[in-house]
């Protein structure tokens, strides 16, 4: 007679092992050409094209971008006009991008030589799919716009705990909302104890120098 | 809605580990709470993606563990399951943080019929 029987495996390894180890070789490629690369999460609307086409404005060829889109060439179009490289992953209905869209996507670009020292992935507009997915960057930027509100970040823990920047955008705004600026910094430190502040306005200019300096500085060390 | 591509992701992982498929029991999961996965939509779409990829269908059980939290403010160290909790001894919310972003595959329990 037939007895079922259960045989119990051992994995013990990171459900995202794969994608870990893209990441890996991906962050030996931007350490082997000394860029520095930042992995760029909001919410949609929160100004994430905006400030690359602010960027674009100082870094010019400095600064190349990877753009996860969902259905339209239209941001990395943007980005161009604005005055840097960029190159489109076409990611359909996914909800974040992982390290092998950003291992093909740099395939297509030629590094080698050039003036570029900061790459800038734009991921698929979402504070929760991304958070968990490395794709090999040194800074993690989360951007948080003052009319989202300044509850944002207990609500979506993860993200604001792996932040190494975090980027306050709108800033222009503050006069007309009630966004408590402070409130926001204080609730990420809860979650994560090492990390950059930014207030910045992608549509007046103010302050985005200081994060393109700080990039800058951070690809000088690399 | 990440948690069908991360039941992929699993599913991919335990047919490397088992060198093929197999109708599958169980799975452990060891998660965190910054791991930002949703455990009750996790389940939901590990049973589905299994069943369609013929791997039985199979239960998935999530052991639960917590970040390491030290208050900011009386310093003592707590467990944070959840990033609303606030220190157990003074109710501060200041504290350091580390670790709570666990995600990984413990073990698998596999059917085998013995003839």
């Amino acid at each position: 007679m037939n007895q079922p029987a259960v045989n119990r495996i051992d994995i013990n390894a990171p459900v995202l092992a794969k994608n870990e180890s893209l990441a890996a070789a991906n962050r030996r490629f931007f350490q082997e050409h000394r860029l520095v690369a930042v992995n760029m999460i909001s919410s949609p609307g929160s100004g994430k094209t905006s400030l690359l086409e602010a960027m674009a404005g100082i870094l010019g060829n400095r600064m190349v971008v990877i753009e996860g889109d969902q259905q339209t060439e239209r941001d990395a179009r943007r980005v161009r006009d604005a005055g840097s490289p960029a190159v489109q992953i076409e990611t359909g209905d996914a909800c974040h991008l992982d390290a092998l869209a950003v291992k093909e996507a740099l395939s297509q670009m030629n590094l080698s030589g050039s003036q570029v020292r900061v790459v800038v992935i734009e991921n698929v507009g979402n504070l929760i799919c991304p958070s968990g997915y490395d794709l090999g960057e040194e800074i993690k930027a989360v951007i948080l716009s003052l009319p989202e509100g300044d509850d944002k970040v207990l609500k979506y823990p993860s993200i604001f705990s792996r932040a190494d920047a975090l980027i306050i955008n709108k800033i222009d705004l503050a006069p007309y909302l009630d966004f408590d600026i402070q409130r926001a910094i204080r609730e990420t430190a809860c979650l994560n104890s090492c990390f950059d502040t930014f207030r910045l306005s992608a549509k007046t200019g103010q302050g985005v120098d200081k994060f393109c300096h700080y990039l800058l500085n951070k690809a000088d060390k690399i | 809605m990440h948690e069908m591509s991360v039941a992929e992701s699993m599913l991919d992982l335990i047919a490397d580990a088992l060198g093929g498929r197999a109708e599958i029991e169980s799975v452990s999961l060891t998660l965190g709470p910054l791991a930002g996965i949703n455990a009750a939509s996790l389940k939901f779409c590990f049973t589905e993606v299994a069943r369609q990829l013929s791997f039985g269908s199979p239960k998935l059980l999530i052991n639960h563990v917590p970040a390491n939290a030290e208050c900011g403010d009386c310093y003592q160290p707590y467990d944070l399951y959840k990033p609303h909790d606030l220190c157990p001894y003074c109710n501060s919310m200041a504290r350091s943080v580390t670790g709570g972003d666990d995600f990984t595959i413990d073990t698998v329990d596999v059917m085998e019929t013995i003839r």
